[in-house]
Parts: structure tokens; sequence; C-alpha cells
């Protein structure tokens, strides 16, 4: 029962537009594993438990705010169970930010000597 | 969002879950618990760091050797929904450091409020170098002669042939041992190969507890030791304080971002052909070499590194010692 839930899981996280990718945590303790392979990031224990699923963040949406759409998109699939959501890392929108050199030597000029 | 139909409960499980297998309550439209990991936090103040208006990366050499650029670096320390960061980075001078660094307090307090709902309980700021705006570069000339890297730092070469020297010398101690003892295996019967160690073996077999070699050597140690342990008090960073905006905010500097600063604004003066800058909290040594006569250049120099460090926010002013060389070419 609990085989195809932890696939259903990982694919409707995964198709939030905030979530970059799923990971399995430090010691890739929230995985689950099925016959031959392994769903990283995603652990559905026993109808009582809660559902665990460790994501790498995109950080332009506030966490609570994913955390909150995520539990919706586990809930369709797994039905009222408990969410627990490990935000493991983030990822920044733009690949490099480069800090924009600010332009104030202009208007400090007695302080442009001690440029080189 | 697509699953706006399952906002409530299933019915099929009867009353919603109220209790979690942990025992904590848990509202039934917000079922998502969340649990962040603490690089979260640090990603979060230095991607804010390095946004905000006025810092700077730092390019750092290890021996000389560039090891690429680094930006801002930040330690996180978590209780319960409040976060204690201590920030470290580079800010551009002229700048007012004050008003930058207040400022990316703020933006990254409203940052990880806003994108994690945490609150930032304390900020620490250290500002590891003040360094010139990278962009003047271009509006400047390059300056004509070219210095030598090491020339402008001229304590570093005994320090980097010492290192050298100490690392050769247990370098070499290990590989005559690894060979004595390699040979000693091969042929045990023919004798050492380089180092005569049987006769020091019976020459230590000899000594005893109380034989004067063992108290020397004890108490030369012990000295050693001694001196060890106070340099090793007196070492460590010696930093120094730049005043506090806010009681939140400590605003601190090295002192070699202190030199390095110094030695910018000596070198752009008239005549100054080379100047070198030694910096503790206390004392700001400048060597510098001048076109112009000593007596002309001294007191020029000084005022206007007493200038410089009026505008700095430091805590305690350093006192200012200049020495002139003066260099043979006229202007």
């Amino acid at each position: 029962m609990s085989t195809p839930l932890a696939e259903a899981v990982a694919a409707a996280v995964r198709a939030h537009p905030a979530v970059a990718d799923l990971d399995s945590g430090p010691f890739g303790a929230v995985a689950s594993y099925l016959p031959g392979r392994r769903v990283v990031g995603v652990r559905v224990g026993e109808p009582g438990e809660p559902v665990e699923v460790s994501v790498v963040a995109r950080l332009d949406t506030p966490l609570p705010q994913l955390v909150i759409e995520l539990s919706r998109v586990i809930a369709a699939v797994t039905g009222s169970r408990v969410i627990e959501v490990t935000i493991n890392d983030v990822v920044t929108p733009t690949p490099t930010p480069t800090p924009t050199p600010t332009p104030h030597t202009d208007s400090s000029l007695p302080h442009g000597r001690f440029l080189r | 969002m697509t699953a706006a139909a399952t906002d409530r409960p299933q019915p099929t499980d009867g009353a919603p879950r109220r209790v979690t297998a942990r025992g904590s309550a848990v509202d039934p439209d917000e079922r998502g618990r969340l649990r962040i990991d603490p690089s979260v936090f640090r990603k979060i103040a230095e991607r804010t760091a390095d946004l905000s208006p006025g810092t700077v990366r730092v390019s750092r050499t290890v021996a000389g050797v560039g090891i690429g650029d680094t930006a801002a670096t930040a330690k996180v320390a978590i209780a319960g929904q409040q976060v204690d960061l201590h920030v470290e980075l580079a800010l551009h001078y002229p700048s007012p450091v004050r008003a930058t660094v207040d400022l990316l307090r703020r933006r990254i307090s409203d940052e990880l409020r806003r994108s994690t709902g945490y609150q930032a309980r304390s900020i620490t700021v250290t500002v590891t170098a003040l360094l010139p705006d990278p962009g003047s570069r271009l509006r400047r000339p390059a300056p004509a002669r070219r210095r030598h890297p090491l020339r402008r730092h001229p304590m570093r070469i005994p320090l980097r042939a010492l290192s050298w020297l100490l690392g050769g010398a247990v370098a070499a101690l290990g590989a005559v041992i690894a060979l004595e003892v390699g040979w000693t295996w091969v042929r045990p019967v023919s004798g050492p190969l380089i180092l005569p160690w049987p006769a020091w073996q019976a020459a230590l077999q000899g000594w005893t507890w109380t034989g004067t070699p063992v108290r020397l050597i004890a108490a030369g140690l012990t000295i050693v030791g001694v001196l060890l342990l106070l340099v090793a008090l007196r070492a460590g960073r010696r930093e120094l304080r730049l005043t506090n905006p806010t009681p939140e905010v400590t605003v601190t500097t090295s002192p070699r971002s202190l030199a390095r600063l110094v030695g910018n604004h000596v070198r752009e003066l008239d005549g100054v052909t080379n100047a070198s800058v030694t910096a503790t909290p206390e004392k700001i040594t400048v060597r510098a070499a001048s076109r112009q006569p000593a007596d002309v250049a001294t007191p020029h120099i000084t005022d206007s590194v007493r200038t410089l460090l009026a505008e700095l926010p430091l805590a305690g002013a350093p006192r200012v010692s200049v020495a002139v060389r003066t260099t043979g070419k006229s202007a």
C-alpha cells in the first residue's frame, strides 16, 4: 500500500515550482525503500506515522508558505496524515548574484584620494 | 493551488487527527510541520549580505597563492523560533560603515523573517576588511611602477623562509628515519646507514633520571614550553574595535585591513614612491620612501594618516609613527 504512495508523494512535491529537488537529508535518513529502488526525500511510515519529506527549496517563496502549500499537495495524495517538511537546503533564484558596485565614490570626492 | 479541494481532511478518516505521533497538537488546516536546516539560515544571511550595498568580495591567499574570492560568511545558532547570527564580511571604503552595517542588519533580519518566519534575535557583524572600491581602479591610470607583491610586505619574506626551512627540516628528518628503519629491516647486521643511532642508544642507556644532561634538557624544555605558552597567549585575533552603531551590532576590523587602508592612502600622497605599514590596535607604523626630504615628508605623512584615522569610526585612536627614507630620484 505504501509502496506507490512514496513515489506519488515525490512526484507531487517535485511538481511544486518552489521545490528544486528532493533530498534525503544529512544522513540519508529521509528515504523510502521500494523493491529495487529508493525514493529519496520521502518517508511514508505506517498509517499512524507522519509523512516526512525533505526538500531543496528555491528561495523566492517564503518557506512557511511553501510548507502550507506542500502540505495541501501531499494531503491530496496521502489523505489525512500528519506531514513533516524539512527544508534541507536552498538554492538561490539567480545562479550567481553579483553585488553591484555602489557608485558612491563620485559623491565623496575627498575620499577619492584613498582609492587606487 | 491544485489541491485546493483537499483543504479539509478527507471524510474517510472520520474526525481530523489532532494529535501527532509525537503528541503535539496540530491545526488541521496547516498540518505541515516545518523543520529548517541551519545551513538554510546561513545561506540566506550570506546571500543577503552579498547583495547588500557596500559589501565586497575579498580575494583570499594562502602562502601568497590566490585561492579565489570569498564573500560574506555567516555562523548560525538557533534557539526555538529565534536565530543568533554572526556575519563576517568586507566593506567598501570609503563608505559609511555604520549606515552600511545597520542597513545590512535590517536586510538580513527582514529576509529571515520573510523567507523562514524566524526572528533574528541578535546579529553581530565583523568587518574583516575595509577595501577600496574595485571599480575605482578602472577610472584611475595604472601605476607606472610595478611593485612586486613580496616587496610590499617585507615582513613576510623571513616568515615565509622560516616556514619553508622548518617544513624542510621536519621532512628531511622523517625521510632519514624512514631510511634507517628500512635499512635495519633489510640488513639487520650491517649497522646504521647515515645516523650513528646505535651509539646514541648506548649513550642514552647510561643516563638516569638524576643525571645532569636529563635535568638540563628538562629545564630547557620547561623554558621553551613557558615561552611558547606566552606567545600563544599573546597571539590570536587582535581585533580593532570600531564604534558600535547599536548595541546589537559589533563592528570590528583586523589590524591588517587597517594597515592596508593606511598603506593605500600613503602611497597616493605626493612624493611617496613606496610605503609599508604595520598596524596593531595601539600603534600604526609607516615606513615610506619619498622623493621629498624626510623633515618635509614626515609631518606631511603623519598629519595625513591622522586625518584618515579620525574619519574612521575607531573606538580608540592608535598612535602613528612614520619613518621616511628619501629616494635619490627628484620629482
